[in-house]
């Protein structure tokens, strides 16, 4: 078991960091769970299906669109993942929020160490 | 196991509605084909997913919001539905006991029928023959309603 402090923290960025690496390049979901370890250095290992919720929230809410891409010779077509025109207007969004998060949460420290 | 009857297997083991399950498996599929086409054998691949029991139970996991609820009421359908089955079998033995013992008896209660006044009056004048079906019919709709009940409480949407 992970510890609780830890996972409630992933669970809080977790949509948001999907929602930025879909903005960036359209992915499909086996992908993008790829993606967030490699990029996180195995911190957001995840679970099949993990993403699943979250994917189709963002969908539900029209900040994503699943379409399926044709395969190619090798490769058999696959459910994509783009962001659509709301999902990039609410990634800057949510990216602003984090920075302010971020800076009030560390300003707590800093004045302690002052 | 294929890897076809191992998608199914895991399918039929969701606890959600039909249009929910339709998406969760084509990005299950969506994944797994990826794995295929990234060199793992199937039998890798449903090894490192685990029984569909165990893949199904962790999707359902992971859906919970979504998930179905068992409404514990359920049990009390059950218990409608078996009482008036067994009633059923119990009076269904009994009309048959009669009928081979006795078909003049049944005869009789027929000419009772035909002979007999329609209407309110008919339940005075008809015979036993004829109350064995009308309990027929109410045990019949109180097992078909109990079992309803069952399989509708055990898919109560989450609040």
């Amino acid at each position: 078991m992970e510890e609780r402090f830890l996972q409630q923290l992933k669970k809080g960025v977790l949509e948001m960091l999907v929602l930025e690496i879909i903005s960036r390049e359209p992915t499909y979901g086996y992908e993008l769970m790829t993606k967030l370890k490699a990029c996180s250095d195995g911190l957001f290992t995840l679970k099949e299906g993990t993403l699943y919720p979250i994917l189709y929230r963002l969908e539900d809410e029209g900040m994503i669109e699943a379409s399926w891409s044709q395969g190619t010779g090798k490769t058999a077509p696959k459910k994509i993942y783009a962001a659509t025109e709301k999902g990039q207007a609410e990634r800057h969004r949510r990216y602003g929020i984090w920075k302010d998060f971020y800076r009030t949460v560390n300003g707590f420290y800093k004045e302690e160490a002052v | 196991m294929n890897m076809q009857k191992y998608l199914r297997a895991v399918r039929r083991r969701l606890n959600m509605p039909r249009e929910l399950k339709d998406r969760v498996m084509s990005d299950y599929l969506c994944a797994i084909t990826a794995k295929q086409e990234s060199g793992q054998t199937d039998d890798a691949i449903m090894e490192e997913l685990g029984s569909p029991k165990k893949a199904a139970a962790e999707l359902n996991e992971q859906m919970k919001a979504y998930t179905y609820r068992k409404s514990p009421w359920r049990w009390v359908c059950l218990a409608v539905a078996v009482f008036s089955g067994l009633c059923l079998a119990y009076r269904g033995l009994l009309g048959l006991l009669l009928m081979l013992f006795n078909r003049t008896y049944n005869a009789a209660s027929s000419i009772g029928i035909i002979g007999g006044a329609d209407g309110p009056t008919a339940i005075f004048v008809t015979t036993t023959g004829s109350n064995l079906s009308a309990a027929f019919a109410l045990y019949i709709l109180l097992m078909a309603a109990g079992i309803l009940g069952y399989f509708v409480l055990r898919k109560q949407k989450q609040k």
